[in-house]
C-alpha cells in the first residue's frame, strides 16, 4: 500500500493542503484562547476567573495544532522549513517566549492556593498579546517573501496588530458562547442589540478566517516559500510522505473524535473549575 | 580545552539548554502519570479514601510539570528548524516521519485527555476518568517511544541509503527499531520511574519535616521509596547492557567514557582522572588494573579499543568521562538510599529522621542522573549529529552568532525563572487548605 501511495504525484499538494488546514485550525482554536488571554488584561478579577476557566481544559490541545503545523512543515517540506524558520529566527523566539509564559502562567495561577494569582494573570494576558503580535508579524513576513527594509517591517508589525485584534474578536465570540453574554469582550452591548448568539458570532468570524486562509494559500501556490521554493522543490521523499500519510489516515479521525468528545465533556456555560 | 564561540557552538548550547530543561518534565510526568492511574485504580479497588487524596495532591503538580513539558517541547519543535536547518534537509526523510508520528499518535491524545483528567473529574463517570488518566499516561509513553527512536537512529542509524547526499528510508522497521533503540528505551523509562519515585518521596519528606504530617505524605514516601527500590537494580543492569551495546556500535563513545587513550590488552578501569585533551593522556589517574578489559570483554587480557584508534573523530573526553562517573556515582547513592529507606519503612512504617533529611536532596537525583546520562550519550556522539552520516556543523544554519548568543541568554534567564517558580510551587507549603 505504501508503494502505491509513494507513486502518487499529488502527495506534495496533499501535504500543502494539510499544512494550510492545520494552520487554519490552529488559528481558529488557539485564536480564541489567545484572544481570551488578551481580553483578560482588561477584565475584573471575577470575570478573569470565568474567562480563564473557559479555556483551561482546551489550551494545550489547541496549541498542539501549532506543533502539527510546524511538524508538517519540517516533515513534508524540509528545505522550506530551513529557509522559513531561520528567516523568522527572532520573531519565533518572541512567540516561543510568549507561549512559554502563557502556558505556565495558567497553571501557576493555582499554585499554592493562588497567592500570586494577580501577577500570573498579568503574565498570561501580556504573553498572549505577544504571541498574537509575533504570529501576525511572521505571517506578514512570510507572505511578502521575507522582504527586508523599514517599510516592510512596518507592514509586518501592522499585520501583527491586526492578528491581535482578530484573536481578541474571536475570544469575544467564544466568551459570548460560553458565558451567555455575561462577558462579551469587544462586543459590548452588541449581542443584546443584534440578539446574536455566541456560536453564530464565532461561526461568522471563523468563516472570515477560512476564506482568508484559502485566499492566502491560493496566492502563494505553487510556491511554499513565496518567490523562492515551489512545493516540488521543497517536498520530502515520496516514500516518507506516503509513510506519514498512511498514519494520518488512521490517527486523524481518532484525534478529531477525541477533540469533539472533550468539547462535549466541557459543553455549556463555564463554571468554576475543579481539580477534584 | 578551548572553546570557540562560533554560531554552531552557540546553537548547540542553546539547543542543549532547551532540551535539558525540557527533559526534566517528561521524565517526571511519564511515570507520575502511571502512578496517578495506579492511585485511581487502588481507590476503585479498595475504596480507601487516602488513594483518592493521593491522586488529587499529585495531579496538581503533575499538571504543572506537564505544562512546563508542553511549552518547552513546543520550543524544541521550532528549534529543530531554527537551529538545525541542515539536519532536516539531509535526514528529514527519516526524522520527519518519526516526529510526525509522535505528534499524531501522542501529542494530541495526551493534550486532549489531560483536560478531562485534570478538570473533568465532576463531569465524567469514574470509569471514564480512569480511562482518561490511562490514555494520558499511555500517550506520554508512546511519545517517548517515537522521540527515543529518532534519537537512537541518530546514534545507530539503520534502514536507509544515501542518494545525492540525502537519506532515504529503505526499511521503516529497521529505522524505528534501530540497534540502540530497545536499550535506550528501557534505560530511559526506568530513569523516568526512578525520577518520579525519588521526587515523590523527596517532596513528601520535605513537607513531613515542615510539619505537614498527613496520611498522603506518609503514603507518598512509601510509594516513592518502594518504587525506587524496585527499579534501581534493574536500572543498573539495563545501564550495563546499554553500555555493551554502545561499545559494539559507537566504540569511541565508550573509549571516552572510560578515558582510555590507547588501545591495549588488559586495560585498567580508570576510577578518577583529569583527561588532558592536548597531551592525550590522563593526569592524576587512579586505576584498577585489568578491570576495564574484564568488564567490557569478560577477559583479564581482552583488547579494548582506545581513543587513539579514532583520532580526530572522537568526542571531547572530559565532559563524557565526568558525566559518566557522576551518573554511576548517583546510581550507587540511589541504590543505597532506596534500599535503606525501603527497609526502614518495611520495619517501622516510616523513615527515620536522618533518612528524611537524606530524601530531600535526593528529590533531584533522578533528574540529575538523567541529564548526566544524556550528556554522556549526546556529547559522546560528537562530532556527529547523525553518527558517521552527518557532522553537527553541517546541520547549523545561517543565523548570525550574536543573535543566537542574545537569545541564548534570554532563554537561560527564562528557564531559570521557570525552574525556580516550579520549585516554589512544589516545595513550599500552601498557606491554607492543603491536602
Amino acid at each position: 500500500m505504501l508503494d502505491i501511495l509513494a507513486a502518487a504525484s499529488w502527495l506534495p499538494l496533499a501535504f500543502f493542503m494539510l499544512l494550510v488546514l492545520a494552520f487554519l485550525v490552529y488559528v481558529l482554536l488557539d485564536g480564541y484562547d489567545l484572544g481570551v488571554g488578551i481580553l483578560s488584561w482588561f477584565a475584573k478579577s471575577e470575570e478573569q476567573e470565568i474567562m480563564l476557566a473557559s479555556i483551561a481544559p482546551f489550551w494545550d490541545a489547541n496549541e498542539t495544532w501549532l506543533v502539527l503545523t510546524v511538524g508538517l512543515l519540517l516533515v513534508a517540506f524540509p528545505a522550506a522549513s530551513g529557509v522559513i524558520l531561520t528567516e523568522l529566527y527572532l520573531p519565533v523566539f518572541v512567540m516561543l517566549c510568549g507561549l512559554i509564559g502563557r502556558g505556565v502562567a495558567l497553571e501557576f495561577r493555582h499554585a499554592r492556593n493562588g497567592i500570586h494569582k494577580k501577577q500570573w494573570t498579568r503574565v498570561f494576558a501580556g504573553a498572549s498579546l505577544l504571541v498574537a503580535l509575533a504570529q501576525g508579524y511572521m505571517l506578514g513576513a512570510f507572505m511578502s517573501g521575507f522582504e527586508d527594509g523599514f517599510v516592510a517591517h512596518i507592514f509586518y508589525i501592522m499585520v501583527g496588530i491586526g492578528f491581535a485584534f482578530a484573536y481578541a474578536l474571536m475570544g469575544s465570540a467564544w466568551l459570548l458562547m460560553k458565558t451567555q453574554g455575561q462577558i462579551s469582550g469587544l462586543f459590548g452591548r452588541l449581542p443584546y442589540a443584534l440578539k446574536m448568539s455566541g456560536w453564530k458570532a464565532f461561526a461568522v468570524i471563523a468563516g472570515i478566517f477560512v476564506f482568508m486562509a484559502v485566499a492566502a494559500a491560493y496566492s502563494i501556490y505553487p510556491h511554499i516559500v513565496p518567490g523562492q521554493l515551489t512545493l516540488e522543490d521543497a517536498a520530502a521523499a515520496p516514500e516518507s510522505l506516503a509513510f506519514i500519510f498512511a498514519g494520518a489516515i488512521i490517527t486523524v479521525p481518532l484525534l478529531l473524535a477525541a477533540s469533539v468528545y472533550s468539547y462535549v465533556v466541557f459543553h455549556g456555560n463555564t463554571k468554576e473549575l475543579y481539580y477534584n | 580545552m578551548s572553546f570557540d564561540f562560533d554560531a554552531t557552538f552557540l546553537a548547540r548550547l542553546q539547543f542543549a539548554a532547551n532540551i535539558s530543561f525540557h527533559i526534566l518534565f517528561p521524565t517526571l510526568t511519564i511515570s507520575l502519570g502511571w502512578l496517578l492511574f495506579f492511585f485511581k485504580r487502588r481507590f476503585a479497588r479498595t475504596g480507601e479514601k487516602v488513594w483518592l487524596d493521593m491522586y488529587f495532591f499529585w495531579v496538581r503538580l503533575f499538571a504543572l510539570a506537564f505544562a512546563l513539558g508542553i511549552v518547552s517541547g513546543v520550543t524544541m519543535s521550532f528549534q529543530f528548524g531554527t537551529n538545525w536547518p541542515g539536519f532536516m534537509n539531509k535526514v528529514g526523510n527519516i526524522a520527519g516521519p518519526l516526529l510526525g508520528y509522535e505528534v499524531m499518535t501522542s501529542f494530541f491524545f495526551e493534550a486532549i485527555f489531560l483536560g478531562i483528567m485534570v478538570f473533568g473529574y465532576r463531569r465524567v463517570s469514574p470509569l471514564v476518568h480512569d480511562a482518561a488518566t490511562f490514555i494520558v499516561a499511555f500517550s506520554m509513553t508512546v511519545s517517548a517511544f517515537w522521540i527515543l527512536s529518532l534519537n537512537s537512529w541518530m546514534q545507530t542509524p539503520a534502514g536507509f541509503e544515501m542518494i545525492d547526499g540525502k537519506a532515504y528510508a529503505t526499511d521503516w522497521l529497521a529505522v524505528i527499531f534501530n540497534p540502540s533503540m530497545p536499550y535506550r528505551m528501557v534505560h530511559m523509562l526506568l530513569a523516568s520511574g526512578l525520577t518520579a519515585g525519588f521526587f515523590m518521596a523527596g517532596v513528601a519528606a520535605y513537607r513531613w519535616l515542615a510539619g505537614h504530617k498527613t496520611p498522603v505524605m506518609k503514603l507518598s514516601m512509601k510509594v516513592g521509596i518502594y518504587l525506587a527500590a524496585l527499579l534501581i537494580p534493574w536500572q543498573i543492569m539495563a545501564g550495563d547492557l546499554h553500555g555493551l551495546n554502545t561499545r559494539e556500535h559507537q566504540p569511541q563513545k565508550v573509549a571516552a567514557m572510560e578515558g582510555l587513550w590507547e588501545t591495549r590488552q588488559g586495560a585498567p578501569l580508570v576510577l578518577f582522572a583529569w583527561p588532558d585533551e592536548e597531551a592525550r593522556k590522563n593526569l592524576y589517574a587512579l586505576e584498577i588494573p585489568y578491570a576495564s578489559s574484564m568488564i567490557l570483554t569478560h577477559d583479564w587480557n581482552g583488547a579494548v579499543e582506545g581513543l587513539d584508534s579514532f583520532k580526530g573523530n572522537h568526542p571531547p573526553v572530559a565532559p563524557v568521562f565526568w558525566s559518566f562517573r557522576l551518573m554511576v556515582g548517583l546510581g550507587g547513592l540511589m541504590l543505597l538510599v532506596a534500599c535503606v529507606g525501603a527497609y526502614q519503612i518495611y520495619r517501622r512504617g516510616e523513615p527515620n529522621r536522618l533518612m528524611l533529611y537524606a530524601l530531600v536532596p535526593m528529590s533531584f537525583s533522578g533528574w540529575l542522573a538523567t541529564l548526566l546520562g544524556w550528556y554522556v550519550t549526546e556529547i559522546g556522539r560528537q562530532p556527529w549529529i547523525v553518527f558517521e552520516v552527518m557532522l553537527t556543523k553541517e546541520a547549523a544554519g545561517p543565523v548570525a552568532s550574536h543573535w543566537i548568543g542574545l537569545t541564548l541568554v534570554l532563554y537561560l534567564l527564562l528557564y531559570a525563572a521557570l525552574f525556580w517558580a516550579f520549585l516554589w510551587a512544589v516545595f513550599v507549603r500552601e498557606e491554607k487548605g492543603h491536602a
